[in-house]
């Protein structure tokens, strides 16, 4: 006997990920997988992985790559991470004030009174304390960022790394390395100052109030957490499906705006598509849009116009 | 004598009446494409602002064009001292030009002063326009001139009127073909309509057929203002992003109180002594100046709309410490979503922001 589910995606910058929920929003299923700049490959093997006896009903889809993948698999759903994290907030922790997300490649705060999102703010400054920064620095000094959170609680000194700036933070991380600092001071110095940059930047004149959640990969990273609850003076409650929100809020929107309608879903089986991608300029104009276009079976979609003339 | 002309909303009408009254060739270059803002950021320093990049490119686009004069707007809400292009605007832009193309440019900046243009009745405006005379050789110079702001007044309040039409219709479905008929209406409004009776007639065949255009049934209206920097809320500068169709797009009422028509009839709303009186309480500085311009607006729309996106350039002062101003007294504003551009930012930069921001309206309205 087949149960009947819906799928909610997100494909950010550095990962996927994927939730599967019942029609109560109840998740049965969540998957978190690294992309490796491959998004619909891993997309692909993230699907192999949902059994059989479930049948998709609805599918949802936000991040980045919200609206290409979108329109590849046919969707019901799109919108952006903001919404969606808001949604499965609102739904799994209703007391919680203030939301910290911290993804690959952007940072938000959302301010939720009374259960509902009232205020909310995105990066504006290059980097501010993203999960990819961190990757690279990790992969830089050659330590798994598995690993990041841990070695930095082993400090017990309080350094300064400039968190401002991508650039300027690498170059002042590499001339302590070259001045004798130990790598754990280093690494505790970057949590601290990406923490500190963000309240300042993202979360600048936002009301911060208890309780505190943190979602997003970077939730993950010990150093961080610390990092924020110090800075914070109040506990950062870490969800357990901290790194697949966006995914749950997803679904928990496609279910919400389910009126009995027939999936727009092509099937978790990808071999079955039939995709093909062309990028073109316009020359409609001096504005020489890039134009893609993707035909997925019978249907052609194109992105990339600014006056809509393919849509 | 070529003039170089291009999209500033409702005043492009009265610029375009009076520069046909002077009898100069207009060539009209619409809003900014991204070539002119690439040419722009080419012959720029870093260190300018994204609305002087634009202009930068304009002007360039305009030379290349073989314009003898070249029409720019000047510094927003006369606050030349602080503002960016009201220093470019004595004679370094003009300077650089003139290094970059090694000739003699001929460079007018036009009067953005909304507060000089009230006051002074249409004194400021012909001031400023009569520095246009040593180009003309028409007779009866200052009458013409007259007659032709008189003119150029009347065609702007209708192109007042249809943008606001567009603005507050979000239940038509095809938002492209609103856009086609008003880019066809501003072309024909400079060209075409030479008399009153005529512009009159463009203005109700444009009317009519948005009129006829098939609408939605929205359920619930929501209306969004708009205030800020005004290259964005008013002259559509950045090629890559039309801020007041995506937010049309997503069925959503703009709330955009601003028009010269207002100006140069004297009856701005947001000038009101109530709303003066109410920014004295969150801005104790003379009204004066873009930044009082866009707290006066946001004072005057608070009431009026679901939420505010406050629209600034980065690096622009004025409009950062408007900024600063609603962030410290956000409890009196619905609302408010702070979107800073520059030369770099992307399409999809703002509409995650504005997206997020009219789902969470919608949800706290719910």
């Amino acid at each position: 006997m087949t149960k009947q589910c819906i799928i909610g995606i997100d494909c950010g910058s550095v990962s996927v990920k994927v939730a599967v929920l019942n029609l109560k929003g109840k998740v049965l299923l969540s998957f978190y997988e690294r992309s490796k700049g491959k998004p619909l490959d891993k997309l692909k093997e993230l699907f192999k992985k949902i059994p059989g006896k479930y049948e998709i009903v609805g599918v949802g889809i936000t991040g980045s790559a919200r609206n290409f993948i979108g329109k590849i698999i046919g969707v019901d759903l799109i919108k952006n991470e903001i919404t969606a994290h808001a949604s499965a907030l609102e739904k799994f922790y209703p007391k919680a004030k203030t939301i910290i997300e911290i993804g690959g490649q952007d940072s938000k705060i959302i301010i939720f009174r009374k259960g509902i999102p009232v205020d909310f703010a995105m990066n504006t400054v290059c980097a501010a304390g993203t999960g990819s920064f961190l990757d690279q620095q990790a992969s830089r000094l050659g330590i798994p960022i598995e690993n990041f959170g841990k070695i930095a609680e082993k400090s017990k000194k309080d350094i300064t790394v400039g968190g401002r700036c991508t650039v300027f933070a690498e170059s002042d991380m590499i001339q302590k390395q070259q001045a004798g600092y130990e790598i754990k001071d280093i690494i505790k110095g970057l949590s601290n100052n990406l923490v500190k940059n963000y309240l300042h930047n993202v979360a600048k004149g936002k009301d911060l109030e208890p309780p505190f959640v943190l979602i997003g990969g970077v939730a993950a990273n010990k150093g961080i957490v610390s990092a924020f609850e110090r800075y914070l003076k109040a506990k950062v409650i870490i969800p357990k499906y901290y790194n697949t929100m966006g995914a749950i809020g997803m679904a928990l929107l496609v279910l919400k705006d389910k009126e009995k309608k027939k999936t727009n879903f092509r099937g978790l089986d990808f071999s079955k598509y039939k995709i093909k991608k062309k990028v073109f300029q316009c020359k409609g104009c001096e504005n020489n849009c890039d134009i893609i276009k993707i035909k997925a079976g019978k249907e052609i979609t194109h992105f990339g116009s600014k006056c809509g003339k393919f849509e | 004598m070529k003039i170089m002309l291009c999209y500033y909303n409702d005043l492009t009408v009265l610029l375009s009446t009076v520069f046909k009254e002077l009898e100069f060739d207009i060539d009209y270059l619409g809003k900014p494409s991204k070539d002119c803002l690439e040419l722009g950021i080419k012959n720029s320093p870093e260190s300018w602002c994204f609305d002087t990049k634009i202009m930068m490119g304009q002007a360039l686009e305009g030379i290349k064009r073989k314009n003898n004069i070249i029409s720019l707007p000047g510094a927003w809400g006369g606050g030349e001292r602080n503002c960016f292009v009201g220093y470019l605007t004595r004679g370094v832009m003009q300077k650089r030009l003139e290094k970059l193309t090694r000739k003699k440019i001929n460079l007018w900046f036009f009067n953005l002063n909304p507060a000089e243009i009230m006051m002074s009745g249409y004194t400021a405006a012909y001031k400023n326009i009569s520095e246009l005379k040593k180009y003309s050789k028409i007779k009866f110079f200052r009458s013409r001139l007259m007659k032709a702001m008189v003119l150029g007044v009347k065609k702007m309040n209708l192109a007042s009127d249809l943008k606001q039409k567009i603005l507050t219709s979000p239940e038509i479905i095809d938002k492209q073909a609103v856009f086609k008929i008003y880019d066809r209406f501003m072309d024909e409004m400079i060209f075409v309509g030479d008399t009153q009776q005529k512009s009159e007639e463009i203005y109700k065949k444009a009317k009519s057929e948005i009129d006829s255009l098939k609408k939605v049934k929205l359920k619930k209206i929501i209306k969004i203002g708009l205030v800020g920097d005004y290259a964005h809320t008013l002259f559509s500068f950045n090629p890559f992003f039309d801020l007041e169709r995506f937010i049309l797009e997503q069925n959503i009422v703009v709330n955009q109180p601003l028009s010269f028509a207002s100006y140069y009839n004297f009856l701005s709303p947001i000038y009101s002594i109530k709303n003066r009186k109410e920014l004295s309480k969150i801005f104790p500085q003379n009204v004066s100046g873009s930044d009082a311009v866009t707290l006066l607006t946001s004072l005057y729309i608070k009431d009026k709309v679901d939420g505010i996106i406050h629209i600034r350039t980065f690096g622009c002062m004025p409009e950062e410490i408007v900024n600063e101003v609603l962030l410290n007294n956000k409890e009196k504003f619905p609302p408010i979503l702070s979107l800073s551009y520059d030369a770099h930012t992307t399409e999809e930069n703002f509409k995650v922001r504005i997206e997020a921001f009219i789902d969470m309206i919608k949800n706290k309205s719910r």
